[in-house]
């Protein structure tokens, strides 16, 4: 054993020369490149004598032959597969499912007979973070059976397996990946946001018994032929984590278990996980099914490019990614595993197009994905119910708290939701009117009228939420009624006010309603020039 | 779950460009794949004689787990090196696992089979070899990874020239010194 290093490097000098030197004339290098080191020409010796003897024990791929080899061979012919029929615990498997760097799945049925039960067995590699698992999921069971939530795929049992590989017993979720069923059922964007609010209910619901998990991706959200979404490994992520602690704490090592390009900016920067993670990931999540692609740049696969790319660069609007004319193009970046789309091809699995995708995600889906994606963790919506409350409030046509909150904002909002009655030009009306007159008159007299009009107009679609219920018709109703008593005073800005509304129920198809208004319009203003 | 292709060739892509955390990362995953090729080729039905070809195994595991457009040429050769590595780890914890059986409750077994004994020899020489090869990591990390490139993996000298990015002469020396030097180490 050479444990000095000076020594094996001048041995390793000569050695590296000697063999060069024919063998008749090795004996007077020798004497010259040693000297007098008899310690150093002995090893020398050794070492040459080594390098000429062609030892067959130890060859070219040595390692796996002989009896020795053929042992390892079978071994890996049986390998860590387990043949149908073999009992994990109390269950029997069927048949293998799934397979990642970790772990194969199991489809198993119990094997007691007692009931008829389908479950999926999670068989862990061997050598991969073992020997804590078996107690630290004895805690974990218990929060985790908590989370009954029918969004969540139970986690059942869990044990010690076949050569003391650890096993985890979960709910058997038939179905495809939440992105899969999106595309193939070709989902609209209101149905794919409905899919999207069954994911969070069951993450929020998870959260409130406590329990992060950590590792929101598609592949491990499942969604069944009749259309519900099930999430898979609730907790699993910390119950693998060698470094968690029972709190909530991973260190930057952990970040191995993630799929790293689905880790949050604290993820990476090795700070706390939280709640706010799940916030994070399901923004991704919501960012992925709504355009189709990832909202950065992942960068040429460099770690370090992808976790600083993770950590600061910032989102491509949605509604801008899917105007790219391929995904990965104009900042945004292909979807970890997949190829990139070509934007018609996005739109098509929408059933749309891409100018119309782009317009529905403009503003409030742009926002809302957003501020769940924010770096600062602060900074997302404080908890996963008001990202619920966020999506809710778009399905329903109503204003939501990531905007900021303007007059033109909730009256655009308002007329929205009425969208079904409201038409277009009645929208256009609308804000056409309030804005235009506000930055286009130039008089000084016109321009205050116009202001009036724009104040009384966002007054007038400015509604208290209980009243939300209104038909465009009552609320028409009610505005005519407000210009008539409360701007008696000031003719000309009832007039205008009164063609305006008179403009609107024509939009409504209430014909007589709209030609009394221009009649009584037409009286106001023949009182005014005085006739 | 499949491993996901890109992240191999992104990890690929970075150790090439020499990020050690990256081959921290790939060990792992060519570690899994390797085994799972290796089950393939054994049970594939035109190998009665259970033949393990080292060199079709890792390329088998390379045109798998790496995105071909997205590489270099030298790429697959840090693919070789990572794998050689692999294939190291899955040798001596076979080599582990045997040594573990024989001090447990396969003892009677060894004794009576005589086809045990030879196995288990070879497995606790490989297990020295193996501590071996780690105190020649620390005088010349160059010569371990030859050792890994052609005793483990079994790679062609031309492959491991490759690999390790030397000529295919200093390929050919190198493993003539691996070799001595690593007989020197066993003989205390």
């Amino acid at each position: 054993m050479i444990s000095s290093n000076d020594l094996w490097q001048r041995a390793d000098r000569i050695l590296d020369e000697a063999l060069d030197v024919p063998a008749g004339q090795r004996a007077a290098f020798l004497d010259r490149a040693c000297g007098g080191d008899t310690q150093l020409r002995a090893l020398v010796e050794r070492l040459l004598n080594a390098a000429e003897i062609e030892d067959p024990g130890f060859k070219s791929g040595g390692a796996l032959q002989g009896s020795f080899g053929e042992n390892f061979r079978d071994e890996l012919t049986k390998g860590d597969e387990v043949p149908p029929g073999t009992t994990i615990g109390r269950y029997r498997v069927v048949r293998e499912i799934g397979r990642g760097g970790m772990s194969v799945v199991y489809l198993a049925e119990r094997a007691d007979g007692q009931f008829r039960q389908e479950v999926a067995v999670k068989l862990l590699q061997s050598g991969i973070a073992t020997g804590h698992i078996a107690r630290r999921f004895d805690r974990e069971r218990q929060i985790l059976a908590q989370a009954r939530h029918p969004g969540v795929a139970r986690l059942l049992d869990g044990g010690t397996g076949p050569g003391g590989r650890p096993y985890l017993v979960m709910e058997y979720v038939d179905g495809r990946p939440i992105e899969r069923y999106c595309d193939e059922e070709r989902l609209s964007v209101p149905d794919r946001l409905r899919l999207f609010l069954q994911v969070a209910h069951a993450v929020e619901d998870a959260h409130r018994n406590l329990v992060v998990h950590r590792d929101i991706k598609p592949s491990n959200i499942l969604v069944t032929a009749d259309g519900h979404a099930k999430l898979l490994d609730f907790g699993i992520a910390k119950l693998l984590d060698p470094t968690a602690t029972s709190g909530d704490a991973l260190t930057g090592s952990a970040i191995r278990l993630m799929t790293p390009a689905w880790a949050s900016p604290e993820q990476v920067r090795g700070n706390p996980v939280t709640t706010a993670s799940d916030v994070y990931q399901l923004g991704l999540l919501l960012y992925l099914l709504l355009t189709g692609c990832f909202p950065y740049d992942l960068g040429d696969g460099n770690p370090a490019a992808r976790m600083l790319a993770i950590a600061q660069r910032e989102p491509v609007r949605p509604s801008s990614a899917v105007t790219s004319e391929v995904t990965g193009q104009g900042g945004c970046g292909v979807a970890p595993g997949q190829e990139p789309k070509a934007a018609e091809e996005i739109a098509r699995a929408r059933g749309t197009t891409p100018g119309r995708l782009r317009r529905m995600l403009c503003g409030d889906l742009d926002a809302i994905t957003l501020t769940a994606l924010r770096k600062d963790p602060e900074k997302r919506y404080g908890s996963v119910a008001q990202l619920i409350d966020d999506v809710e409030r778009y399905l329903a046509g109503r204003t939501i708290s990531a905007r900021p909150d303007t007059w033109t904002y909730r009256t655009g909002k308002l007329v929205r939701r009425h969208a079904a009655a409201f038409t277009a030009a009645l929208a256009a009306a609308a804000l056409g009117l309030a804005l235009g007159l506000v930055y286009t008159a130039d008089l000084m007299e016109q321009r205050d009228r116009a202001r009036q009009q724009a104040e009384f107009l966002r007054e007038l679609f400015e509604v208290p939420a209980q009243s939300a219920a209104l038909t465009p018709r009552q609320l028409l109703d009610r505005g005519v009624a407000r210009v008539e008593i409360e701007l008696a005073g000031q003719p000309e800005l009832q007039a205008d006010l009164l063609e305006d509304l008179g403009q609107m129920y024509l939009d409504l198809g209430l014909h007589d309603e709209a030609r009394s208004l221009q009649q009584r319009a037409g009286a106001l203003r023949g009182d005014l020039r005085g006739e | 779950m499949p491993e996901n292709p890109a992240d191999v060739t992104s990890l690929l892509v970075a150790y090439g460009n020499g990020d050690r955390e990256a081959f921290d990362l790939l060990l792992p995953m060519i570690y899994d794949d390797l085994r799972r090729v290796a089950r393939r080729q054994l049970n594939r039905v035109g190998n009665p004689d259970k033949v393990l070809d080292t060199t079709v195994l890792v390329h088998e595991s390379y045109l798998k787990m790496v995105d071909q457009n997205r590489v270099d040429w030298q790429s697959r050769a840090h693919f070789l090196g990572v794998a050689a590595r692999a294939m190291r780890q899955v040798v001596i914890d076979y080599a582990r696992r045997r040594g573990a059986a024989k001090r447990g409750g396969g003892a009677i077994q060894t004794t009576i089979e005589e086809g045990h004994i030879a196995i288990n020899d070879q497995a606790d020489f490989l297990l020295s070899l193996d501590q071996a090869l780690g105190r020649l990591e620390a005088h010349s990390p160059r010569l371990a990874r030859i050792v890994e490139c052609r005793f483990f993996a079994g790679l062609s000298e031309e492959e491991t020239a490759a690999a390790m990015g030397v000529s295919l002469r200093t390929a050919q020396r190198d493993w003539m010194k691996a070799r001595a030097w690593l007989q020197e180490e066993l003989r205390a």
